[in-house]
């Protein structure tokens, strides 16, 4: 008896264990099971919910004994900071307007803002082997696979795998995640490689001489498609330039908090592949040659009728002002 | 014996799963890395208890709804769990009359080696670091083991006193 189940857990373990191999390779390498994960996921839903369910009841519990004080205190500091960032706005609104009268004249394209919609992350455990959270938006409210994820501080990460109303997130500080990003300063590119530790990045393949110094902020700089351009991705913490390395070894430090993450938002970018595609034929043609060639179109169409002439350098200067004076502000 | 049978069928299900829920529950931050596995554990009492109606196939099965519930790549999980229960199958011959002590530095030492199993799956075609925590999961699930080891068996005798015997 004994030996007869010795043997056959030696049989099945080779068959299983041959199995779960064939499984992995395929999992892996032809993403097979897309479909079947999908709808698995779709059905496990409520076991997420199940197992979300202690940690959130205790928070709602938590908040039902706050006192009044606190609540009405919290409310103060709240109102105070949206007003403030209402001032914050009226400047922004401008700001949005003259960036728009200048790309005009400039020929790019205008940047339009983005479909968004909150969501929550779920306090539900992932792989252990890599940065991922879970959220409770999915296909249902039209979430997509490779979707760009930000929080009030910068980027999060982008979308991995959805189901019918959760979805998965990795975040940008992952081993396999890597993101185009400009330095905010002089507009070097770099792509900054995620590390496995939740609050770094490591910026890659940077000559030992480039003009990156700490504290740089890193934003995103659109061209893989992903990501939007011009959101705060990374501040640079540590910059080893030593003899002997082959490359510059750059640290940076996102700019969310990535091990306290609690809601963010998720972005659909409008025809993401082609706006940026039209950017980056805009933005190569503008720094190569076309800077006289623009001039030459801007007068061009400002030598015609005097008016259009006024209207535009009426308009920059506007814009000089308004500029000016939002900085003396 | 039929309805003996299928509560004890049901009550080794129910466990898995209560522990597959449990296992994805996460807990405030830090915590969780030093947390053992509760469906792997679970699984090994049922393997060390009656191997007669739990076997590598449970272990499989456990493995992959972990894969699912995890979101890793499908296989992983199913082919450390049910390395570790062909392990205790095969490589302890006299199991049966281990102390509850012994058994538990077996169960931790078999989680040890099982999470080198996932690590390698995992690494297979991916970048991943090892860290500590593999170690301190397994050192909490020897502390944890015994405790759902008798937990459990008394549930199961409570169900069906008498299929043990033998």
């Amino acid at each position: 008896m004994q030996n007869r189940s010795g043997m056959s857990a030696n049989i099945r373990f080779a068959l299983v264990g041959m199995l779960s191999l064939v499984l992995i390779l395929l999992d892996s390498h032809f993403d097979l099971f897309k479909d079947l994960r999908y709808h698995i996921e779709s059905y496990l839903t409520p076991v997420y919910y199940i197992a979300d369910a202690p940690v959130s009841l205790a928070n709602d519990a938590n908040e039902r004994f706050r006192s009044y004080q606190e609540i009405a205190d919290e409310n103060r500091l709240l109102k105070y900071q949206l007003s403030e960032i209402r001032v914050e706005l009226l400047r922004y609104d401008s700001v949005i307007h003259d960036n728009e009268v200048l790309r005009r004249l400039n020929n790019s394209p205008i940047k339009e803002s983005f479909r968004r919609m909150g969501a929550e992350v779920m306090r539900v455990d992932t792989n252990p082997f890599s940065l991922t959270v879970m959220i409770n938006r999915g296909a249902k409210d039209g979430v997509y696979e490779g979707q760009p994820v930000i929080n009030e501080q910068g980027i999060v990460g982008q979308i991995i795998s959805v189901a019918n109303s959760t979805s998965r997130v990795l975040l940008i500080s992952d081993q396999n995640h890597s993101i185009p990003v400009v330095v905010m300063r002089n507009g070097i590119r770099a792509i900054a490689t995620g590390t496995g530790i939740v609050n770094e990045l490591s910026i890659v393949n940077m000559p030992r001489n480039v003009d990156i110094q700490v504290g740089d902020l890193l934003i995103s700089s659109g061209l893989g498609g992903i990501f939007p351009s011009g959101y705060p991705v990374a501040r640079v913490t540590n910059f080893d330039r030593r003899e002997g390395l082959q490359f510059a070894e750059i640290k940076a430090q996102p700019l969310a908090t990535l091990d306290r993450l609690k809601y963010m938002l998720l972005l659909w970018l409008p025809d993401s592949d082609q706006e940026t595609i039209e950017e980056i034929r805009a933005v190569s043609e503008n720094s190569d040659s076309v800077p006289q060639n623009v001039k030459e179109k801007t007068i061009q169409k400002s030598i015609p009728t005097q008016n259009d002439k006024s209207l535009v350098t009426g308009g920059s200067g506007n814009n000089k002002e308004s500029v000016g004076d939002s900085n003396d502000h | 014996m039929t309805i003996k049978s299928t509560g004890s069928f049901l009550l080794i299900w129910m466990s898995i799963f209560v522990a597959l829920v449990l296992s994805i529950m996460k807990l405030p931050a830090g915590i969780g890395d030093y947390l053992p596995n509760y469906a792997c554990l679970v699984v090994l009492v049922w393997v060390v208890a009656i191997p007669s109606r739990v076997n590598v196939m449970t272990g499989w099965i456990t493995g992959l709804c972990m894969d699912f519930l995890l979101g890793t790549t499908l296989g992983i999980h199913a082919l450390a769990f049910s390395f570790m229960v062909w392990m205790i199958c095969t490589q302890f011959e006299s199991i049966k009359y281990y102390s509850l002590p012994e058994l538990s530095i077996v169960v931790g030492t078999v989680i040890f080696v099982g999470q080198f199993v996932l690590f390698w799956g995992e690494h297979l075609f991916g970048v991943v670091t090892v860290d500590y925590n593999i170690f301190w999961s397994a050192l909490s699930g020897a502390v944890c083991w015994p405790f759902i080891y008798v937990f459990l068996i008394s549930l199961y005798h409570l169900i069906s006193p008498k299929i043990e015997d033998e």
